[in-house]
């Protein structure tokens, strides 16, 4: 279970994400001030941190700065309630992962920590990139080399097949573009079936195959590219 | 009116109108001074010349000895001014006195003296300045030949009261003129001031609730101008405030009303003690919260295109691709197909942030109002070499009446929740940041069009 610190000042707003992260599953500690902050995060590890840039004591930017310093891989997920681009640019200059601008829903929360988490999780683990989609069915993708299980079961694929389900899974339920297909394809052999964009559409097709009643599937976004989403049950 | 020192328009016009007349007038009076004296000195050397030829003609040679014929008249000719005496010699050889009424030395070494052509030199004799005609002349026959000098000298004095006339007679009166011009040129430019002290005044006594236009009407062409670029500021100024002012009271009432809702809807809510009442109540309190923030999201991004923005060139076609994708799951979780279509690169000059929100907020009515099942496109093309960004849905659309109000503020074409009545106007906003315009359209068989028509990098 990931241990998430919360740095927030607003107090309702803090009390209510603590209660809406812990709802999700996550195990939450939080934080009013960024010197306490600064203490929570040198006696304990966490796996992420939801930090607001406006806190009192030691301001969000100063504590942002402080963690690179120190936790260089530790996600760090912004909250800003200022207006404008240079703010945001000088938040994600000074080590933040992502940021949302306040107000926002708690479903766009949770989707980008669980992003930033999958990201993180990725080299460290070395063991899988793991998508659930329901307590029986789980896509297991290896991150190093070609090789994927659906529910326990190895799956038959070819390096471009594995390094397109990769960046699908890695990228689940956003929009996976042409151009970073084909830029991560480049790197590697041909395998049958071609190059171009022609052959991104025989792979995609291929894998709709594999993923057949896995409870994923893969949807054309028109004119846009790809996106890996685990079906409505 | 101005602090000393500080660049004013009369001082420079003063300078510049003033000092070449002094300078023309120093220049003109030396020149005359200058002219004069050597016309002066040319007359008296006529006349020097003249005076030691006629002498030199008197001096006969008579056997060995010479007879200097100088009769009493022209004696008293030569000797008659005494203010302005003439002083003659006659030597021979030169140098040692024969005739005459002073001593003269004889010219100055360097200036040698010609046979029959006289010489002219100055000198100075008991302290006073003189001229000299000298001239040199052969005598006697051939076994013997014998030289004489004959020497006509007549003081400066003449010469210095002929200047110093001149100087009373032109400069004094060039002087006088000369003050005169100033008197005019400074009284000229006092009065051709006079229209923009009038308008300082003018604009002296405003404050920024007055900004009605000021009133020019017998000032000067170029006056006139500047008031009338000033009168067109305060219009333009004037309009904004004004829209200023009915935004922020539209705003006001935009966000009250969201408030008091919450407020109310959340004290019924407390006094609530059924679990499925006020599962209702909360619902309706997170329904009025969302509002409130889109709202307030909305205000802020207009107040946003109204502050000064860099247009940068970029690639619209690839950001509107960027936040197509972006929208995508959203798009997926109101059953909506979204996709793109249209240029790969389409350069404009562009505010990457405003363009975004302009986008973003068409995307947005479109999910918001074209409904579950709906197909989505955002379009990137060339069209009448305009570059063309647009969103179209096959939704309801809105009748043709209506058309034309789509981009007013807080005018809505449904009442569905969630919307304000801002998106289409921060759109047209955006827009025109840009140089361009939005226009709304209707597409057959049905549907809603938005195209931002932007002018070419």
């Amino acid at each position: 279970m990931p241990h998430l610190l919360l740095v927030e000042d607003d107090e309702l707003l803090r009390d209510g994400l603590c209660a809406q992260l812990a709802n999700a599953g996550h195990t939450v500690t939080s934080a009013g001030d960024g010197a306490q902050a600064q203490t929570l995060l040198e006696s304990a590890r966490f796996d992420a941190v939801i930090l607001d840039l406006g806190l009192p004591l030691v301001d969000g930017f100063t504590v942002l700065r402080w963690i690179r310093q120190r936790l260089s891989a530790l996600p760090v997920l912004v909250l800003t309630a200022r207006d404008g681009i240079d703010d945001r640019v000088q938040g994600l200059n000074a080590g933040a992962d992502d940021y949302l601008t306040k107000p926002f829903s708690m479903d766009e929360l949770l989707a980008r920590l669980q992003s930033l988490l999958r990201r993180s999780r990725l080299p460290a683990f070395g063991g899988s990139l793991e998508v659930g989609v329901s307590a029986a069915q789980r896509l297991r993708v290896d991150p190093a080399v070609p090789r994927a299980w659906l529910d326990q079961t190895p799956m038959e694929l070819t390096q471009r097949e594995w390094s397109l389900l990769s960046l699908l899974v890695h990228n689940l339920g956003q929009v996976v573009s042409r151009e970073d297909v084909l830029g991560v394809w480049q790197a590697e052999p041909l395998d049958g079936a071609g190059s171009g964009s022609n052959a991104l559409e025989v792979y995609v097709h291929r894998l709709r195959r594999k993923l057949q009643d896995s409870g994923l599937s893969i949807r054309n976004v028109r004119g846009l590219g790809y996106m890996l989403e685990v079906a409505a049950p | 009116m101005q602090a000393l020192g500080r660049f004013s328009l009369k001082r420079q016009l003063l300078l510049w109108l003033l000092l070449p007349q002094l300078a023309l007038w120093l220049m003109g009076g030396v020149l005359a001074f200058r002219v004069a004296m050597v016309y002066a000195e040319k007359a008296i050397d006529q006349s020097l010349t003249q005076s030691v030829r006629s002498l030199a003609r008197q001096v006969k040679p008579l056997g060995s000895g010479l007879l200097v014929d100088f009769p009493r008249a022209a004696q008293d000719i030569l000797e008659q001014d005494p203010l302005d005496r003439v002083t003659y010699m006659v030597s021979s050889p030169p140098g040692s006195f024969l005739l005459g009424n002073g001593k003269l030395p004889g010219p100055p070494a360097g200036v040698v003296p010609a046979d029959t052509e006289p010489v002219l030199y100055n000198l100075t004799l008991d302290g006073k300045p003189m001229r000299v005609a000298s001239v040199d002349l052969g005598f006697g026959d051939t076994p013997a030949p014998q030289r004489m000098r004959v020497q006509v000298a007549k003081s400066l004095a003449l010469q210095q009261t002929i200047a110093r006339e001149l100087v009373r007679d032109v400069l004094v009166p060039l002087l006088l003129m000369g003050a005169v011009l100033s008197l005019l040129v400074y009284a000229g430019i006092e009065r051709g001031l006079q229209p923009l002290q009038k308008l300082e005044a003018q604009l002296a006594n405003r404050t920024a609730e007055s900004l009605s236009a000021i009133e020019m009407t017998q000032a000067p062409q170029e006056v006139h101008s500047l008031a009338t670029t000033l009168n067109q500021l305060l219009t333009t100024l004037q309009r904004s405030l004004g829209q200023e002012k009915r935004f922020l009271n539209d705003a006001a009432h935009q966000l009250r009303t969201p408030l008091a809702g919450l407020i109310s809807q959340a004290e019924l809510a407390m006094q609530e003690t059924e679990p499925a009442a006020l599962q209702q109540r909360l619902a309706k309190v997170h329904t009025g919260a969302v509002r409130s923030a889109h709202l307030v999201h909305q205000l802020l991004s207009l107040a946003r295109t109204e502050a000064e923005v860099a247009l940068k060139p970029l690639n619209a076609a690839a950001l509107a691709r960027d936040i197509a994708r972006e929208w995508t799951p959203r798009a997926v979780a109101a059953g909506v197909d979204l996709g793109f279509e249209g240029l790969e690169t389409l350069t404009v000059d562009a505010d990457k942030l405003l363009l975004r929100e302009a986008l973003g907020n068409l995307i947005d009515n479109a999910l918001r109002y074209a409904g579950r099942g709906a197909t989505v496109t955002l379009r990137a093309v060339q069209r009448n070499k305009l570059q063309v960004l647009e969103v179209e849905d096959n939704g309801p659309g809105v009748s043709a009446a209506d058309s034309a109000r789509v981009f007013e503020r807080f005018w809505r074409a449904s009442d569905l929740p969630g919307g304000c009545g801002l998106g289409l106007a921060i759109v047209a906003e955006i827009a025109q940041r840009h140089r361009g315009s939005a226009v709304a359209s209707r597409v057959a068989p049905q549907g809603f069009m938005v195209s931002l028509l932007l002018p070419q990098a």
